[in-house]
């Protein structure tokens, strides 16, 4: 477990040492305080707007953040060679597999907290309730464990490039069609119908975790056991792909 | 429990599967015992970085017996009483030597203050000391390699594991670590090293094994293969492989 740790931190302190974040934090804050300026422009639904925007800012930035931070670990382990001294130590390829995971998912939680640390200061004394922001960001926090373990997973097997553009790709197909699927299916001919309901029932629902829509229009927050259930579900779809990202790496010849 | 801590038996390593299949160890079998200083002597493309990685369990057998510390080489409990140092030295760039040693350290799970007194000592006894703050992208090739030497050194192993220690060293570096393997003899430990330089593995050596191929085509005491033919090991090398050319 302290083997875990180490690898972790140390993915957590590379994130901080590399410039490259320091500009995507710095241009988010630039852009939710440029989109804070609708405050004061007193437009009708421009509130709404600034929402809107932020919210999707926020989650497009910390998405390509987990990505990209999950995606080079293995690579760049095994590119540089610094994984034949890690592996050498006594850390099984689990360990460093977990290590990885959670140093990448913290670092994009990092970057989800301080981003809607502003979120909340924008948009305080507007109306949108507390209970709503938070579950926002936990739902928010708990798909970038799913994305994390899904992009380290995939980094078992394809290359850096491969992995992002296939990662990228699977979470905007979700986005997009998760919730569709179902429905799509019950018009297609037997084969495709059997395949597209397959899908979705193994598919992990990116959808399920955004609740943009409620905070923007200030909808009551998500009853609890939904939460509840979502975390369950994310645990269970975290495992599966760490045990993955295990078994195709167990016997991987570095 | 056998005396030896290192025991490969008909060892088959194969990079690639199928057709493309290439086989880096042929029938490999080495025995070393405690607190020997073995030196692994082969050309390039041997199979000496495979032998170590797969003592490691960082490649596979295809069929073979490896035991190392008495535990399967696969078994990561033999790695807390095991140093390596890597054929070319890449650590995080990103990290300082104390950093590094720090991060190997915890995973030891040793705790701060042992880690700071390894630490000290390591780059000491490697004669990093004054560098501990420079990040290791401003190192030279050198200086990594005392930084690999020092990690491999950090948990006070029993066993070394040395993919080529020398290599990229001046030659005041060089015979820092030969006496830092001499001195590693004299309290106990076991040294397992492979190497190009004859005439390194001839001043520090007691037992020399030769690869070739894939196979151990001569093994024994410096002396033994010396006395055959009176010669420098370098001579001896070069005939062993000669002959050994199918
Ligand atoms: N990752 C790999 N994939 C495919 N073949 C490999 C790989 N690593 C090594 N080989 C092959 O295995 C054989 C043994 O290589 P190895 O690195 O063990 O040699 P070596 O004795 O360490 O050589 P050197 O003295 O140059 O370091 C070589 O023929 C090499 O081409
Ligand atoms: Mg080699």
């Amino acid at each position: 477990m302290k083997g875990v740790w180490a690898v972790a931190v140390n993915v957590v302190r590379e994130f901080f040492r590399r410039k490259d974040y320091y500009v995507i934090l710095a241009l988010t804050v630039v852009i939710v305080l440029l989109s804070s300026g609708y405050r004061f422009m007193g437009i009708a639904g421009a509130t709404r707007y600034m929402r809107d925007l932020s919210l999707s800012l926020i989650w497009l930035f910390v998405l390509i953040i987990t990505v990209v931070s999950a995606g080079r670990q293995l690579p760049c382990e095994i590119e540089k060679r610094t994984i034949y001294p890690l592996l050498a130590k006594p850390i099984s390829r689990l360990g460093f597999i977990m290590g990885k995971f959670l140093g990448a998912s913290l670092a994009s939680i990092f970057g989800l907290t301080i981003f809607y640390a502003f979120f909340t200061v924008i948009s305080a004394g507007q109306g949108t309730g507390w209970i709503l922001i938070l579950q926002s960001y936990y739902l928010q926090l708990l798909s970038v464990l799913l994305v994390a373990s899904m992009v380290i997973f995939f980094s078992t097997f394809l290359t850096y490039g491969a992995n992002v553009t296939l990662s990228f790709l699977v979470y905007f197909f979700i986005k997009l069609l998760g919730a569709r699927l179902h429905d799509m299916a019950e018009q297609m001919a037997a084969l495709p119908s059997f395949l597209c309901s397959a899908l979705y029932f193994i598919l992990p629902h990116f959808e399920f975790y955004d609740i943009k829509t409620r905070v923007i229009h200030m909808w009551p927050p998500v009853p609890a056991p939904a939460v509840t259930v979502l975390t369950v579900y994310t645990a269970c779809y975290v495992a599966a792909f760490v045990l993955l990202a295990w078994i195709v790496f167990r016997r991987k010849v570095l | 429990m056998s005396e030896n801590v290192i025991e490969i038996r008909e060892l088959v390593v194969e990079y690639g599967a199928g057709r493309s299949a290439r086989r880096a160890l042929d029938g490999l079998s080495i025995s070393i015992a405690r607190g020997e200083i073995y030196g692994f002597l082969g050309p390039n493309g041997a199979g000496k970085t495979t032998t170590i990685k797969a003592l490691l369990g960082l490649v596979f057998p295809k069929s073979g017996d490896i035991t190392v510390l008495g535990m399967r080489a696969a078994d990561i409990r033999s790695h807390r009483r095991l140093g390596y140092l890597p054929e070319v030295s890449y650590f995080y760039s990103f990290l300082n030597a104390g950093e590094i040693m720090a991060m190997y350290g915890r995973i030891f799970g040793m705790d701060k203050r042992l880690i700071a007194e390894r630490t000290e000592q390591v780059l000491e006894l490697v004669g990093l000391r004054g560098e501990e703050k420079t990040l290791l992208k401003h190192y030279s090739k050198g200086m990594l390699q005392k930084v690999g030497l020092a990690q491999a050194l950090l948990n006070d192993p029993e066993l070394l594991i040395l993919d080529e220690p020398t290599g990229g060293l001046d030659p005041i570096a060089r015979i820092k670590v030969r006496e830092i393997i001499r001195n590693l003899k004299a309290s106990g430990k076991t040294v397992f090293f492979s190497s190009h330089e004859l005439s390194e593995v001839e001043l520090i050596c007691d037992h020399v094994g030769i690869v070739h191929g894939g196979r151990l085509i001569r093994s024994g005491t410096l002396d033994e293969i010396l006395s055959e033919r009176k010669e420098s090991l370098e001579r001896f090398f070069i005939e062993m492989i000669r002959e050994a050319r199918p």
